[in-house]
């Protein structure tokens, strides 16, 4: 009898430790864009390297996706171009995307994630540069819980504090958009192509400085 | 009920040493190959052989199905976007690289050709860099004599993250076409040499 005890303690405390770490509400703090933010859909027309999903970022060779880099050095990277529609459904930008997975996640604290850099080109009008960080904690939670049969979420809101403690945003400019400022957020949504990569929204809230 | 909560406790502790002591994965460090210069700044020069470096279509660059009046009137400023592996001088590959090419915008009817680079090597951080583009942080400054590199064909680094998040200066984009074969492809070498000081000297 205490040994059944023994076991069924242990299996409740390592299940009440998980879900307290999965939905652990002193997490990493995600940031929305506030009203007013130019907001725009995004896919990608090239991906090249391994996508982050919960299986890659805590580094499990299972059911990644995409195709990772050989070469050790960018084996935890990728790299695509990713076309950015407006609300009308119009392509409106250009962009090339470089992701590399953060190295200071920290699974107590529920944060794993990738920095970003985005170069968006409007055409005729300038190019926006812009550095971002990505908790991806939410598409864990939910694909965790998706996996235990509970329903999930479909899109993720993810932009966190960067690891320089600035708010993921612009950081380059030229043409109209030269010495502009300010911040963006995004959602991930899983692509509708079905190819384990993701899709997102963008709102970007900027102000001349 | 005390063996319970006691083996309860135990079992929510060792999860959660379990999740601290999870080994994430990480990069192999690599180590800068920078050479120190005269002025002092260093110099690195980052390789990419056309056209086995280049990722995607080896023939262009990927443009974007706009609608027409997106684009100025005679149809000609196309923006080009590539994506590249990046080499050291030891010919390992330690990174990527995109660059976007196009016309923007400076007043009405002036346009300027703008090239925006962006490299990251995942084990040292990304650097952020551009003919035309400007800083967002106004207040960053650029070491005077554009270190000893062209000033014509001279870019700004923008912005760094890690390990060069305290540096400024400028870099030149260096094309070396060895030939170009019987499908257009050019062979050779795209270099970028950057020439950095801290930016707080």
């Amino acid at each position: 009898m205490n040994r059944l005890i023994t076991i069924l303690g242990l299996v409740c405390g390592c299940v009440a430790a998980l879900a307290a770490l999965l939905f652990n509400p002193l997490g990493s703090v995600v940031i929305n864009a506030g009203m007013g933010a130019d907001i725009y859909d995004w896919s990608a027309l090239e991906f090249h390297g391994v996508e982050f999903d919960e299986m890659t970022l805590l580094g499990l060779p299972l059911r990644a996706s995409g195709q990772a880099f050989t070469a050790a050095g960018i084996e935890s990277a990728n790299a695509s171009i990713i076309v950015l529609r407006g609300p009308d459904g119009e392509a409106a930008a250009l962009a090339t995307r470089l992701v590399a997975l953060d190295e200071t996640g920290n699974l107590l604290r529920g944060d794993l994630g990738v920095n970003t850099y985005t170069n968006i080109y409007w055409p005729n009008r300038g190019s926006l540069l812009l550095y971002g960080y990505e908790n991806r904690w939410p598409v864990i939670r939910d694909n965790v819980m998706g996996a235990l049969g509970q329903s999930s979420e479909s899109s993720w809101l993810v932009s966190a504090l960067r690891r320089d403690g600035e708010l993921s945003g612009a950081v380059g400019g030229s043409g109209v958009l030269e010495g502009i400022g300010g911040r963006y957020s995004e959602t991930l949504h899983p692509n509708p192509a079905g190819d384990g990569t993701f899709a997102g929204r963008i709102s970007l809230e900027l102000s001349f400085r | 009920m005390r063996l319970f909560l006691a083996t309860f406790i135990l079992g929510a502790l060792l999860t959660m040493l379990a999740a601290r002591l999870y080994p994430l994965p990480d990069t192999p460090r690599l180590r800068s190959d920078s050479i120190a210069l005269a002025n002092g700044g260093r110099e690195e020069t980052f390789y990419v052989r056309l056209p086995d470096d280049r990722l995607g279509s080896p023939r262009a660059a990927s443009v974007a199905p706009f609608p027409a009046q997106s684009f100025a009137r005679d149809g000609k400023d196309r923006i080009l976007a590539e994506l590249f592996r990046v080499r050291d001088g030891e010919g390992r590959v330690i990174g990527l690289a995109s660059k976007m090419s196009g016309d923007v915008t400076i007043s009405k009817g002036q346009a300027l050709r703008n090239v925006d680079w962006m490299l990251l090597i995942p084990s040292r951080g990304a650097l952020i860099m551009s003919t035309k583009s400007r800083s967002a942080d106004r207040e960053r400054r650029y070491p005077s004599g554009y270190m000893g590199l062209d000033p014509v064909r001279s870019g700004l680094i923008l912005f760094g993250t890690e390990e060069f998040s305290d540096l400024t200066g400028f870099f030149v984009e260096e094309t070396d076409i060895d030939r170009v074969d019987e499908n257009g492809q050019a062979h050779g070498v795209l270099k970028l040499i950057l020439h950095m000081q801290n930016n707080a000297l």
